[in-house]
């Protein structure tokens, strides 16, 4: 399963989307040290915007409506991260033409796929968010990981629902 | 006119409050006055989370005491419980070291004056739902996301940011799993919005 870059369809804009806009473009103190560490998860958001794509036609419901709700957020989350970039003065890495995802046969090995994504991009979220400017930056930042660790939560699940094993999530 | 039964979120994102930051809704002079402010220490950080968290446990142990739970939806909250109750204990112990006082945990009427101040209208006195008692701990998960999203803004040390956002994460999946709950597994309703920023 080799997944094209995702491309920039509308998105779910949500609630929470327009609020954070607006904390990046008042100022989130985003320095040129930044686009790094930004470039770096942008990346990893094009990957799992990757992953989705690709993984959609496999699943059933309820999972596949899951991961297509998470596919437009993981697409808001790299547009936010994008601009994150372009406001520190750098520019947004782009969707690679091709990403290796394996050979998932089936709904279970396309759901262990995308956990295996998630939790990718929690612990760089982790590890990464001390690299930041201090200030608003790193909560811009912390809200995406929050919002993929409610992924992580519904895709442990085997109905979709959203069980909950660990107090501190991406450690 | 917001739906009777609109939980503070809903009401949030349908613009009756500003989930702006603060710096863009306090009034010139106030935001002035902030902007000169000495920046809060970690210490300072912290007894602020830590008033929220203790706050959420006191809803948890609340819900669990009332009696209208379900078995399965008790065991649900036991374990949610259990997660803060490490919260807490993360949080006072990032305090001892740091020197500072752990505040006791609050009394049932200074927790309902707490939660009046964070515009959670609901006294827990007069829940007599399950539903009632999930739509309260919704609205305290989303609490603790805004303190945890504030706090990472102004944290210092870098040990002390990664545990912050670490509990940030297991917030927004409890949050997930009671909407989940609520809402009977309806992704739409438990996974909205592509950023998590709590309420403030």
């Amino acid at each position: 399963m080799a997944g094209a870059g995702a491309g920039t369809a509308a998105l779910v804009a949500g609630c929470g989307s327009k609020p954070l806009r607006l904390k990046i473009r008042s100022g989130s103190k985003v320095g040129r040290a930044d686009v790094d560490v930004l470039n770096h998860l942008l990346d990893l958001e094009h990957y799992a915007a990757a992953a989705y794509t690709a993984g959609i036609p496999l699943l059933q419901r309820p999972m596949l409506k899951a991961a297509q709700q998470f596919l437009g957020q993981e697409l808001a989350h790299a547009e936010a991260l994008s601009e994150l970039v372009r406001q520190a003065g750098g520019h947004p890495v782009k969707p690679r033409s091709r990403y290796e995802l394996g050979q998932p046969r089936g709904p279970g090995e396309v759901v262990a796929l995308l956990q295996r994504v998630e939790l990718a991009q929690l612990a760089a979220y982790v590890r990464t968010l001390p690299e930041l400017s201090f200030g608003k930056v790193r909560s811009a930042v912390a809200a995406i990981f929050a919002n993929d660790a409610q992924h992580l939560a519904v895709l442990g699940s085997p109905t979709g629902t959203a069980p909950v094993s660990l107090a501190l999530v991406g450690s | 006119m917001p739906a009777p039964n609109a939980t503070r979120r809903e009401l949030l994102c349908g613009g009756v409050l500003a989930t702006v930051g603060a710096s863009v809704l306090l009034r010139p002079a106030a935001a002035a006055a902030a902007a000169i402010a000495p920046a809060p220490t970690d210490a300072e950080v912290l007894l602020g989370v830590l008033g929220i968290e203790q706050l959420v446990v006191i809803g948890y142990r609340d819900a669990l005491g009332s009696g209208v739970l379900s078995a399965g939806m008790s065991r649900q909250l036991g374990g949610l419980l259990s997660q803060e109750l490490e919260h807490v204990a993360i949080l006072e112990r990032e305090l001892r070291a740091r020197n500072a006082t752990v505040p006791a945990q609050p009394t049932p009427a200074v927790a309902q004056v707490a939660l009046l101040r964070h515009h959670i209208r609901i006294n827990p006195q007069q829940l007599r739902s399950q539903r009632q008692w999930l739509r309260l701990l919704i609205d305290l998960e989303s609490l603790a996301e805004g303190a945890y999203f504030s706090a990472i803004s102004k944290l210092q040390d870098s040990s002390l940011l990664r545990t912050s956002a670490e509990i940030m994460g297991s917030e927004a999946q409890h949050w997930t799993a009671l909407s989940a709950t609520q809402h009977h597994g309806d992704v739409g309703k438990s996974v909205p919005y592509p950023f998590v920023q709590g309420s403030p």
